[in-house]
C-alpha cells in the first residue's frame, strides 16, 4: 500500500508541444480618436516566468495601411523606475514597453479593409486584416435607479435602437464614467438580466441582438455597482457609455479571453483554443467604430 | 447428457380463429421476406427453456435436433419456436452452466416443450460441464458479447463493490473513462450513444458516486448483454451500443436469497414464490453507509467550531420484481427501480442570537418500472408487450443566511434542477415460420419530457427578491417502427436484415430515418465463419456533459429546429472460430457519426442562457481491430482482449474547425481476465488492464492579451493566455492496474456463505486522472520565494484493498 502524502498529487516532467515562439498582437483600434495605441508580445514556454521588463521591442516594425495610405507605429519604450531588478543599478522597464502608437491622422471609413502588419527579427511577420463596420443606431438611453441593498445599487440601463436589426449583431457596451458617486464603482458581470453577457473588461459587456425586446425595441441590463454608500446613493448618477459594433469573430474572441481568464485553474471548464485573425500570429485586430453617450438617471 | 433428470410438458396447441387475421399477415411477410422453402407435412415444437432450479427463462439457450440437424435459441424471454418435417426428432437442448438434454420422440402434431435445465453443480456454476449454447462461429449476430453474471460477480473491483459496467470494460472495443469511471465508450462513441436497457427500460443516469459505481446491482440482475455493432433493427435511438440487463424474474421454486457486507455497502436479496410455479418475487436493496458511520465524527468537529451539523454522501437502489404466469401462454411481470445519490451539508451556529446557516445538498437518482405481457399466440408467435417509465432527475439547493432571533436576515440561495422523463409503450413479435427464418417485428411511442436546467436565485433580507431563469420544458414524441429476420440461406450462410424506422416530434419539427440493418455469416470451416454487418443509426436525444467528468449535471437534451439528430453507420468484418475450449474472435469496424453534440469551447457548468447557444455540432469518426480469446469452460477460464483503434471529432467551432482526437481515442487496450478455481471452494480471479493515456488539452507557451480598450492596469499583467495549439494535443502517461481477489465459499447449515479479499491496483500503480498547470515554491540565494509554473499529476487510487462476506440461503 502506498502512502507517500505526493502519491495523489505529485509534480511531473514531460514533453509539452512547444512551438517556435510567435507574436502576439492587441490591437483593438478607435475611429474616434486620433491616438491609436497597440500592444506586441510573443508566445514564451508555459513553465518559465514571463519577464516582462527586460525584453526590447524597439526592433519591432508595425504597419498599418488601406491599401492606398500606410502609417508607421512608434516604440513607446516606457522606463518604469520603481521596478528594480536583482542588482540594484539595473533599471527594469515596466509591461507597457510593448506599446506601439500612432497619433496621425489616419482616413477610416465605414466597409473600407485595413491591414495591419507586424514585423519582428527571428519571427514570423504576423498580419490581420479587418472592416470598419457601421455605427450603431441608437434612439436613446434610459437609467432607472432600483435600489440599494448592503452597498450594492442596482439600476435598469435600457438601450432603444431606432430600428431592430433583421441580422444578428454584436455590441461591445462600455460605462466609461460614472458621476454621482464618491467612489468608482465596479458592475458586476453576473447580470441576470441580460443573460449570457459577460463582462470582457472592467465595466464593458458584450450584448447581442437576441436581447432585444421587440416590443420596446431596446436591450435591457440591470447594472449593479458595490461599495456604495447612501450618500452615494442619493446622488444622481450620471454615466458615460461608450457603443460600438463588433463582428462575430471578435465577440467570439472576447468571449473566450474573458472565459480563459475566468476559468483559470476550473477543471469543468472544457478546454479553450483561442482564435485570432492574424496570419503567422496571434492575438486580434479590429477597429471600432464606437460612439459614447451621456446617460442621466 | 441425461435423459431423466428434466422438467417437460407437453399439449396439442389448438390455433384459434381470431388470431387468423395475425397469421396472414405474417404469411405475407414471410413470403416477401424469406426464401420459400418447400417442405413436406412439417410440424412445430415449441415452449421456453428455464433454469429447473429457480423457474428463471434461460437467455439464448441452444436448441438442435440431431436428426435432421438443425436448430435455434431461445428468445430474452427464454421463448423458443422450431419446425421440423414428420417424424422422428431427437432434441438436445443446452445451456451454458447446466446440464443439457436429450429428447427423442415422433414429432406427428404441434407440440410444447417447456424444458427445464438443472445446473451443472451447486458450487461452481460458471464451469460448463455441458456443451455451451450456440457457439460463437454459428451466430449470425456479430459484436456481441455475453458475460454471465456469476462471472462478473467474480472479477475484482474497486471496493469489493461488484460491477457489471467495470466488467464490461474490460471487453475489447469497450473503454472506460477515467480512472474508476463507470462510464462506457464504446468504439470511440460517448456514453449517451449506448442504449442502457434495464428490463427493457432506458437507464438515463446509470452511474452512483459520480461515476466511479454503476447503479446495477448485480445481486439483482440475471442476464448481460452488450452489442457493439450490427446492431439488429428491433433497437435503435442510439449510435453506438446496446447493453441489455435484466433483473432477474424471481425464483418460482422455493424462498431463497442473500445478504452480503462490503467496505461501502451493504445488499440484501430475497427471492421466491408467492404462489408455487405461478407467482414469483425478487427484490433486492444496497445502500452505503460511510455517511452514518463517519457521522458522530462529522458532528463533533462542527461542535468543535462551537456548530451544529452534518454532512455526507450516500447512495442507495432498489430493485423489485413480480412475475406472474396467467395461463400456459401469458405471463405478466412487474420490475421497478429506484436509486438516490445524496450529497449533503447543512450546518448552523450554536448561537441563536446571531446564527449563520448553510445548507447545501445535491441529489440526482432514476426511476424506472415496467410492466410487460408476453403472450404465446401460436406456436410460431410470440409477442412481447410492454409499459415502460423513466425518470432521472437532479436536484440542488445551496442557501447561505443569517438568522437574527430566529429571523431570517440576509443570505440567499440558489436552487437549480433538470431532467429527463419518458413513459413509452411498445409491442414486439417474434414470428418463427420455420427453422430458417426468425422474424421480428414490432412498434413503439415513447414520450419525453426534458426539464433542461431551471435556476431559483434567491436573496434574503430587506430587500430580497426572488429570481427564476428557467429553461422551457420541452415535451417530444419519438415513434419506432422494425421489422428484421434471421435466416438462413444454405448450411454455412445466415443472413440477418432488417429495417428500423423511427421519427420525432419536438416543438414543430418533424425528423424521421429509415435505418437499414444487415449482418451476414458464412461458414468457411465446421469452426470458422466469416461476419461481415452494416449498422445504419439515428439519435434523437443527447447528453450534453463535459469530456472526462461524469457528472449527474449532465444534461439530456433533445434534437430541436436547431440541434439536428445525431447519425451514424458503421461496417464490420470479422472471423469467429472456435478452438476446443477456446472462442476466438476478431473483428474490424469503421463508424462514421454526424451531428454530435459538444459543449462550446469555454462553457461552463452551471451558464444560464439558452443551452442551444452553448453547443456545437459535428461529426466524428471511428475505426479498430479487436481480438477476443475467450474461455468459457474449465477450472481456468476468463478471456484476453485487445483492441486497437483510432477515434477523432471534427467541429466547426472547436479547435479552429481542425480535427482533433477523441478524448478517449486509445491506440492500444488490453485486458487479461481469469478466474482460476483452486478448489471446489477457492476461487482466485484476476484482472490486468492496460490502455494508451487518455488524450488531454496542454499547452507548451503562453502569451498577454490587453483588455478590449487596451487600458493598462496591474490587471492587465494577469491576463496572460495559453497558446493551445490543439484540443487533445497531449497523451497523459499509459494505463496499467493488476486487480486480484480470492474468495472462500463454505457451506452451512442454512446457506453457503463466501468471503472475499483482494486489492485494487495491487501494485500501486500511479496512473494518472488528469494533468494541470500547478506551481510549486522556489527559494532563490538570497531568500526570496516565488512560485514557479510546473506540471502536476493527480492521481485517484493506490492500492485499495476490500473484503466482503456474503451469505446465500
Amino acid at each position: 500500500m502506498t502512502s507517500c502524502s505526493d502519491y495523489f498529487e505529485k509534480e511531473i516532467n514531460a514533453d509539452l508541444p512547444n512551438e517556435k515562439s510567435q507574436l502576439a498582437v492587441s490591437a483593438i483600434l478607435r475611429t474616434d480618436t486620433i491616438l491609436k495605441r497597440l500592444f506586441v508580445n510573443r508566445t514564451v514556454d508555459i513553465l518559465k516566468d514571463i519577464d516582462y521588463g527586460v525584453e526590447d521591442y524597439s526592433n519591432t516594425e508595425v504597419t498599418l495601411s488601406d491599401g492606398t495610405n500606410t502609417i508607421a507605429f512608434d516604440y513607446d519604450q516606457i522606463v518604469d523606475t520603481i521596478r528594480f531588478g536583482p542588482e540594484p543599478d539595473q533599471i527594469r522597464l515596466s509591461g507597457r514597453s510593448f506599446n506601439f502608437s500612432n497619433d496621425d491622422y489616419f482616413p477610416f471609413e465605414v466597409g473600407k479593409k485595413y491591414t495591419l502588419k507586424v514585423q519582428r527579427d527571428g519571427y514570423e511577420t504576423a498580419i490581420a486584416e479587418t472592416e470598419v463596420l457601421p455605427s450603431v443606431a441608437i434612439e436613446s438611453f434610459s437609467l432607472i435607479k432600483i435600489g440599494l441593498n448592503e452597498n450594492v445599487a442596482t439600476y435598469d440601463l435600457r438601450m432603444r435602437f431606432k430600428e431592430v436589426p433583421t441580422e444578428k449583431k454584436y455590441y461591445k457596451v462600455r460605462f466609461v464614467e460614472l458621476e454621482g458617486f464618491y467612489r468608482y464603482p465596479y458592475f458586476y458581470d453576473n447580470d441576470y438580466t441580460v443573460s449570457n453577457t459577460p463582462s470582457i473588461d472592467d465595466n464593458a459587456i458584450l450584448v447581442s441582438t437576441d436581447l432585444i425586446d421587440e416590443d420596446t425595441k431596446s436591450i435591457n441590463m440591470t447594472l449593479r455597482a458595490n461599495e456604495i454608500t447612501d450618500e452615494d446613493f442619493d446622488n444622481t448618477l450620471q454615466t458615460k457609455i461608450y457603443v460600438a459594433e463588433v463582428s462575430k469573430e471578435r465577440a467570439d474572441y472576447e468571449k473566450k479571453v474573458h472565459n480563459i481568464l475566468e476559468s483559470t485553474d476550473n477543471p469543468f471548464i472544457s478546454p479553450l483554443i483561442l482564435p485570432t485573425n492574424f496570419i503567422g500570429g496571434l492575438g486580434y485586430f479590429s477597429i471600432e467604430n464606437g460612439q459614447v453617450y451621456w446617460v442621466s438617471e | 447428457m441425461k435423459k431423466s433428470d428434466f422438467y417437460i410438458e407437453k399439449s396439442l396447441f389448438s390455433p384459434a380463429n381470431t388470431y387468423s387475421f395475425m397469421k396472414h399477415i405474417l404469411i405475407f411477410y414471410t413470403l416477401i421476406l424469406s426464401v420459400s422453402h418447400l417442405y413436406g407435412q412439417r410440424y412445430t415444437i415449441s415452449g421456453n427453456i428455464s433454469d429447473a432450479s429457480s423457474g428463471e427463462m434461460l437467455i439464448s439457450a441452444n436448441i438442435y435436433d440431431l436428426v435432421s440437424q438443425e436448430g435455434g435459441s431461445s428468445n430474452e424471454y427464454g421463448f423458443y419456436s422450431v419446425t421440423f418435417p414428420t417424424g422422428e426428432v431427437e432434441m438436445h437442448y443446452s445451456y451454458i452452466g447446466y446440464e443439457s438434454i436429450v429428447l427423442t420422440f415422433n414429432l406427428l402434431k404441434d407440440t410444447t416443450l417447456n424444458i427445464a435445465l438443472k445446473p451443472s453443480t451447486v458450487l461452481e456454476e460458471v464451469v460448463i460441464t455441458g456443451e455451451a449454447k450456440e457457439k460463437v462461429e454459428n451466430r449470425t449476430q456479430m459484436s456481441t458479447i455475453e458475460i454471465p453474471i456469476k462471472q462478473i460477480k467474480k472479477i475484482p473491483t474497486l471496493l469489493g463493490e461488484t460491477d457489471v459496467f467495470k466488467a464490461i470494460q474490460l471487453l475489447p472495443g469497450v473503454q472506460s473513462g477515467g480512472e474508476g469511471q463507470s462510464g462506457l465508450y464504446i468504439r470511440g462513441g460517448s456514453p449517451d450513444q449506448n442504449l442502457v436497457l434495464l428490463d427493457g427500460v432506458p437507464v438515463y443516469n446509470a452511474a452512483h458516486l459520480f461515476g466511479f459505481f454503476s447503479v446495477f446491482n448485480t445481486d439483482a440482475i440475471r442476464d448481460v448483454r452488450l452489442i457493439k455493432g450490427g446492431i439488429p433493427a428491433r433497437y435503435g435511438g442510439r449510435l453506438s451500443s446496446v447493453l441489455d440487463i435484466s433483473m432477474k424474474e424471481g425464483n418460482i421454486k422455493e424462498l431463497k436469497g442473500s445478504a452480503s457486507v462490503g467496505l461501502i455497502s451493504s445488499k440484501v436479496t430475497l427471492e421466491g414464490p408467492i404462489l408455487k410455479d405461478r407467482t414469483s418475487f425478487m427484490v433486492s436493496a444496497r445502500r452505503t453507509y460511510l455517511d452514518l458511520l463517519a457521522r458522530p465524527i462529522i458532528k463533533q468537529s462542527y461542535k468543535n467550531n462551537d456548530k451544529t451539523g452534518v454532512a455526507g454522501y450516500y447512495f442507495y437502489d432498489f430493485n423489485g420484481k413480480i412475475n406472474h404466469k396467467l395461463t400456459d401462454n401469458d405471463r405478466i411481470y412487474f420490475s421497478i427501480y429506484s436509486g438516490r445519490d445524496a450529497l449533503y451539508q447543512n450546518s448552523k451556529d450554536i448561537d441563536t442570537e446571531n446564527q449563520y446557516f448553510e445548507d447545501n445538498n445535491l441529489n440526482w437518482g432514476n426511476i424506472t418500472s415496467s410492466l410487460r405481457w408476453n403472450r404465446l399466440w401460436t406456436p410460431k408467435l410470440f409477442s412481447n408487450s410492454i409499459l415502460t417509465f423513466s425518470r432521472f432527475k437532479l436536484g440542488t439547493d445551496f442557501t447561505y443566511g443569517q438568522r437574527v432571533n430566529d429571523t431570517l436576515a440576509s443570505g440567499y440561495g440558489l436552487d437549480y434542477g433538470s431532467g429527463i422523463r419518458d413513459f413509452s409503450a411498445k409491442i414486439a413479435f417474434d414470428y418463427i415460420p420455420n427453422t430458417s427464418n426468425s422474424i421480428k417485428f414490432g412498434f413503439q411511442i415513447i414520450r419525453h419530457h426534458f426539464t433542461p436546467g431551471t435556476f431559483d436565485l434567491s436573496v434574503y433580507g430587506k430587500d430580497g427578491y426572488e429570481k427564476e431563469i428557467t429553461q422551457a420544458d420541452i415535451d417530444a414524441n419519438e415513434y419506432a417502427l422494425y421489422m428484421e429476420n434471421d435466416m438462413k440461406i444454405s448450411d454455412n450462410i445466415k443472413l440477418n436484415y432488417g429495417l428500423h424506422g423511427s421519427g420525432f416530434q419536438v416543438n414543430n419539427e418533424f425528423y424521421s430515418s429509415l435505418q437499414p440493418r444487415v449482418g451476414l455469416r458464412c461458414k468457411a470451416s465446421k469452426s470458422l465463419s466469416l461476419k461481415a454487418s452494416y449498422t445504419r443509426m439515428r439519435q434523437y436525444i443527447n447528453l450534453l456533459s463535459f469530456e472526462g467528468v461524469g457528472l449527474p449535471t449532465d444534461l439530456w437534451l433533445p434534437a430541436t429546429d436547431r440541434v439536428l439528430p445525431q447519425d451514424s453507420w458503421q461496417m464490420a468484418l470479422g472471423a469467429a472460430r472456435t478452438f476446443e475450449e477456446f472462442e476466438l474472435s476478431a473483428e474490424a469496424y469503421y463508424k462514421d457519426m454526424t451531428n454530435l453534440l459538444s459543449y462550446n469551447e469555454g462553457s461552463g457548468v452551471f451558464e444560464t442562457g439558452d443551452w442551444q447557444d452553448r453547443v456545437s455540432q459535428g461529426d466524428g469518426k471511428s475505426y479498430g481491430f479487436e481480438l477476443l480469446l475467450q474461455r468459457k469452460q474449465g477450472r481456468l477460464n476468463g478471456w484476453i482482449g485487445y483492441t486497437w483503434s483510432k477515434s477523432d471529432r471534427t467541429f466547426e467551432n472547436i479547435n479552429r474547425g481542425r480535427t482533433y482526437p477523441f478524448k478517449y481515442d486509445r491506440r492500444h487496450d488490453i485486458s487479461i481476465v481469469a478466474n482460476y478455481e483452486l478448489r471446489p471452494n477457492i476461487d482466485i480471479s484476476g484482472a490486468w488492464v492496460y490502455g494508451t493515456g487518455n488524450a488531454v488539452t496542454l499547452s507548451g507557451e503562453k502569451y498577454r492579451v490587453a483588455g478590449s480598450d487596451l487600458v493598462f492596469s496591474d490587471n492587465d499583467y494577469n491576463r496572460v493566455v495559453q497558446n493551445i495549439q490543439s484540443k487533445n494535443n497531449f497523451r497523459m502517461r499509459d494505463y496499467h492496474r493488476l486487480d486480484l481477489g480470492i474468495s472462500f465459499k463454505k457451506e452451512k447449515k442454512r446457506g453457503v456463505r463466501t468471503w472475499s479479499v483482494g486489492f485494487y491496483n495491487l501494485y500501486a500503480r500511479a496512473n494518472p486522472l488528469y494533468i494541470f498547470l500547478g506551481d510549486k515554491e522556489v527559494k532563490s540565494e538570497d531568500g526570496i520565494v516565488r512560485y514557479q509554473p510546473t506540471l502536476k499529476q493527480v492521481t485517484l487510487f493506490p492500492c485499495v484493498p476490500y473484503v466482503t462476506y456474503k451469505f446465500d440461503f
